[in-house]
């Protein structure tokens, strides 16, 4: 018993071994929320993603995983020093994190979560403006430092130029832009290729070279468990240099049982030489000891993939202080 | 607790004496003897009690909750089908209902087999128990159209959850025994289930 309150007490052991090296971590990927805000058919497929008998109390288990709190835990068991926060607005997939929420939750401890803002689509036709003055007020007030987007939860084309205004905005905000590509096995998502395939924001990618779009899961087809898309997040990496990618979620354990599919996408990121434009994400909490292990899933496949200490460095930490223009 | 209750009353002068430690983790109650078992830990807690009847068989009745978001209430007859010193083997089928509430509610009739393996030491009883509960549901979708009119579908379906105990019983006095188990529930709504523990305490007369 004295055994585990010291245990519970102790200070976590901060970052990763990597080939002898102990490497700092940030999660550029997480899911602050509230379960009542949560669609019912998403709640009842999440709920099924928890482990029994987790799955018979989910509002409980998600009130203590999804506040800035259960997540700065999820952090610590992981040794995972930062972590990002994203807002969504996806009333009809997988709800609403209001800016106002995860803007609370990261005075919970602003020296180590940062957040995303994200912005109501839905009625963009009317409601544009105030959207995105609504967006900006976010940004000012809770010192978000970046958006996410997600097309295929918030139901707009990546190639609908009404929604540029957006991706204008981040540029002189000098606020990166983060996506979701690829499928997603959330009831009600927009899975075709407009929503999903990031080469349909090629125009947007063109038209703003002041915003940075960093784009999540590399294309990953979360349906059918395939790389999906990476080629042409790949190559939009390749070709454009305001183009960066996150590759979380793809190589949990149930989209790639065997760790073969991470460390794919990892191995065709350092062959393009991508290594420097790569951040690491979990899309956790999910549930409990999730981000962890995400954590541990992509060492292992950065090291099949030959990544040496310094470029693990990049990916796990270097790049995101870089580009987020934060530092620890 | 009506089930309880009711079993309690069948009780007639005991025949001979056992552990009632053995009786509830071995299963199968000598006649007339009765026996009433509590478990609590996580995620699980039940109140069992049990009478014998003539003939070697044994009624039982249940109240089990995980939780207590799932809830089983039943009742049943066990028998000893191996008896020796070394070993005990007996098998255990009840009738119920279980209910779920929370988030995801659900109702429905239920079966519970039950098989109970155990050494009838004089102390020391370690045991394992394996089950299976089958409990059919019901599940309803109303479809609203544009035009105003709704659809309604009715599928049937059954939940089933095999289990797993294994434990160490310490019959402390003949009446009265404490045991320690860990337990092991797959449901086949989730992708992963967590062990847990329990402790025990069993009386009987």
């Amino acid at each position: 018993m004295l055994w585990i309150l010291i245990a519970c007490q102790a200070e976590p052991e901060w970052g990763v071994d990597y080939t002898g090296e102990r490497l700092p971590v940030v999660d550029m990927h997480l899911h602050p929320g509230q379960w009542e805000l949560i669609p019912p058919a998403t709640q009842a497929f999440l709920t099924s993603r928890f482990p029994f008998p987790f799955s018979l109390n989910p509002e409980g288990l998600a009130a203590s995983v999804l506040t800035g709190e259960g997540i700065l835990g999820e952090l610590d068991k992981g040794g995972i020093e930062a972590g990002m926060l994203f807002a969504v607005y996806a009333p009809r997939t997988v709800g609403i994190a209001s800016n106002e929420y995860v803007g609370e939750q990261l005075l919970v401890d602003p020296q180590r979560l940062y957040g995303l803002a994200s912005v109501r689509v839905d009625q963009w036709e009317t409601d544009e403006e105030t959207e995105l003055a609504n967006l900006e007020d976010a940004v000012d007030s809770y010192g978000f430092v970046g958006i996410k987007l997600a097309h295929a939860h918030q139901h707009f084309r990546m190639d609908d130029p009404h929604y540029y205004s957006i991706y204008a905005l981040a540029g002189q905000r000098g606020l990166p832009v983060y996506l979701h590509t690829g499928t997603s096995p959330f009831p009600g998502t927009a899975q075709e290729p407009a929503y999903t395939d990031p080469a349909y924001m090629e125009e947007a990618i063109a038209l703003y070279p002041d915003t940075i779009f960093i784009l999540g899961h590399l294309g990953f087809d979360f349906i059918n468990k395939q790389p999906g898309t990476l080629d042409h997040c790949i190559d939009l990496a390749t070709r454009y240099p305001n183009v960066w990618l996150e590759p979380s979620a793809l190589g949990s354990r149930s989209s790639d049982p065997d760790g073969t599919v991470l460390a794919g996408a990892m191995s065709a990121i350092r062959e393009a030489g991508l290594v420097g434009r790569t951040i690491y994400g979990s899309d956790g909490p999910q549930s409990p000891g999730f981000a962890a292990g995400y954590l541990e899933r992509t060492v292992a496949a950065m090291q099949t993939a030959g990544y040496s200490a310094t470029e693990a460095k990049m990916v796990l930490s270097e790049n995101f202080y870089a580009l987020f223009g934060k530092h620890p | 607790m009506m089930l309880l209750l009711a079993t309690m009353l069948f009780a007639a002068v005991p025949e001979a004496a056992e552990s009632s430690t053995v009786a509830l983790l071995a299963g199968g109650s000598p006649k007339g003897q009765i026996a009433i078992g509590v478990r609590g830990g996580y995620p699980s807690f039940g109140v069992q009690a049990q009478v014998g009847f003539t003939g070697g068989w044994t009624g039982i009745s249940l109240f089990d909750t995980q939780l207590f978001r799932r809830n089983w209430v039943g009742m049943g007859v066990g028998k000893r089908w191996l008896e020796g010193r070394v070993g005990v083997l007996s098998g255990e089928a009840l009738l119920g209902v279980e209910e779920q509430s929370g988030i995801f509610p659900s109702f429905g009739p239920s079966g519970l087999i039950r098989l109970k393996m155990a050494h009838p030491g004089r102390i020391l009883v370690p045991y394992l128990e394996l089950s299976t509960r089958v409990t059919l549901l019901g599940q309803t979708t109303v479809t609203e159209k544009l035009d105003g009119t709704s659809e309604r579908t009715w599928v049937a379906d059954a939940r089933c959850v095999p289990s797993a105990t294994l434990g160490l019983g310490w019959a402390i006095r003949p009446w009265i025994g404490i045991d320690v188990g860990f337990d092991w529930m797959y449901d086949t709504t989730a992708t992963v289930s967590i062990p847990g523990i329990h402790l025990g305490l069993g009386v009987g007369w």
